[in-house]
C-alpha cells in the first residue's frame, strides 16, 4: 500500500485480462482466411458478413462461454481522435513505404508490381491493428502476430508465383489459418484455467 | 505522539487520508474501478483475488459512502449487477492519491 498504484498497468491488466479468451484472434483470422479466399473465388465475398457482425459473433460465444467464467467488463472509450489519427499516419507510412519499394523495383504503373507486393503491404496494414492491442494489453502475443505477419508477407512477395494474386491469397490463408489455430488454442486453455464457478457469483449481497 | 518541527508538517496529509479507501481491499476495488467504465461482480472478484462475501462486504461500505453504484441490468434475460465508480467516488479516489502522493512521493 505504500507503493504509488501504476494505474496504466492497471488498466492494461484488466484489458489483458478481458482478452484472454483468444476469441478476438480466432475472428480476426477467419475474416483474413475468406478475404483470400475471395481473391479465389468472389463466392468468398461473405467475408463483408463476417466483418460487419464480427462484434456481435465474438459478443454472443463471449456471453455463453466468456463472462460466465471471468465476469463482465466496461472499458472507458479511446479518443476516437486520437485513434484515427494515429491509424491514418500508420497507414500513410506504410502506402509510402510500399510506393518506395515498387519505385525501386520498377515501374509504379506496373500492376503486377502491386500484385507482387501486396502481401507485404497486408502484412504491414496488420501491424497497426496489433500494434494497437499490444499497447492496451500488454500482451507479447501481439507484438509476434505483428512480425510473423510482416515476415510472411515479405516471404510471399519475393516468392514469384508466376500469375495473379496467388501469394496474397496464399498469405490471407495461410495467416488467418495461424491466427484461427492459435485463437482457439488460447480459447481451450482459457476454459480449462477457469472453469465456471460452482455457484452463481453474480450479485454484490443485494 | 509529539510532532518535531519538520516530521509533524511532513506527515500532516496522512491525518486526513480516506479511511475508507485505506483499507488495502476497498483500495483495490476503488483502483480497478477507477480505470474502467464499470464491471461486475466476478470480474472484480478475478481481479482483486477477495472472496465473494469479503468482496460483497467491502462494496457495500463503499456504496454506503456513495463511492460506487450498483447498477442492475439484464442481459439475455439473465440479471448482471454492474458496479462503478461514482463522481464522488473518482473524487475521493483522485484526492486520496494525491494526498499519499505527496506522504510518500518524496526520495526513495
Amino acid at each position: 500500500m505504500t507503493q504509488e498504484i501504476n494505474l496504466k498497468e492497471l488498466e492494461k491488466k484488466a484489458y489483458h485480462d478481458s482478452q484472454q479468451d483468444g476469441l478476438m484472434e480466432v475472428m480476426m483470422g477467419l475474416i483474413l482466411m475468406t478475404f483470400g479466399g475471395f481473391f479465389y473465388s468472389p463466392i468468398f465475398a461473405f467475408y463483408i458478413l463476417l466483418i460487419i457482425f464480427s462484434g456481435k459473433i465474438v459478443e454472443f460465444v463471449r456471453r455463453r462461454y466468456t463472462y460466465p467464467r471471468i465476469g463482465f467488463v466496461k472499458f472507458r472509450e479511446e479518443n476516437p481522435k486520437e485513434a484515427l489519427t494515429g491509424v491514418f499516419l500508420f497507414e500513410l507510412a506504410v502506402i509510402v513505404i510500399i510506393f518506395t519499394l515498387i519505385s525501386i523495383s520498377g515501374d509504379v504503373k506496373d500492376y503486377s508490381l502491386w500484385v507482387k507486393w501486396s502481401p507485404l503491404f497486408f502484412g504491414m496494414i496488420l501491424v497497426g491493428p496489433f500494434a494497437h492491442a499490444q499497447s492496451r494489453s500488454g500482451s507479447v502475443r501481439y507484438t509476434g502476430y505483428a512480425i510473423l505477419s510482416v515476415i510472411l508477407g515479405l516471404f510471399f512477395s519475393l516468392i514469384e508465383f508466376g500469375s495473379g494474386c496467388t501469394g496474397l491469397i496464399l498469405y490471407l490463408v495461410l495467416i488467418g489459418v495461424f491466427l484461427v489455430l492459435g485463437g482457439l488454442v488460447i480459447f481451450i486453455r482459457f476454459l480449462r484455467k477457469y472453469p465456471l464457478p460452482e455457484t452463481e457469483v453474480r450479485d454484490a449481497g443485494k | 505522539m509529539p510532532a518535531s518541527e519538520t516530521g509533524g508538517e511532513d506527515l500532516q496529509p496522512i491525518a486526513g487520508i480516506d479511511r475508507l479507501i485505506h483499507e488495502p481491499a476497498r483500495l483495490m476495488i476503488m483502483a480497478y474501478l477507477y480505470v474502467v467504465e464499470s464491471a461486475d461482480f466476478l470480474f472484480l472478484m478475478r481481479q482483486t483475488g477477495l472472496t465473494a462475501g469479503n468482496l460483497s462486504s467491502h462494496t457495500s461500505k463503499l456504496e454506503a459512502a456513495g463511492y460506487i453504484e450498483v447498477v442492475k441490468e439484464f442481459v439475455d434475460r439473465k440479471p448482471r449487477t454492474m458496479l462503478r465508480l461514482t463522481g464522488a467516488g473518482r473524487d475521493a479516489f483522485r484526492e486520496y492519491r494525491k494526498g499519499m502522493m505527496q506522504v510518500l512521493g518524496g526520495d526513495s
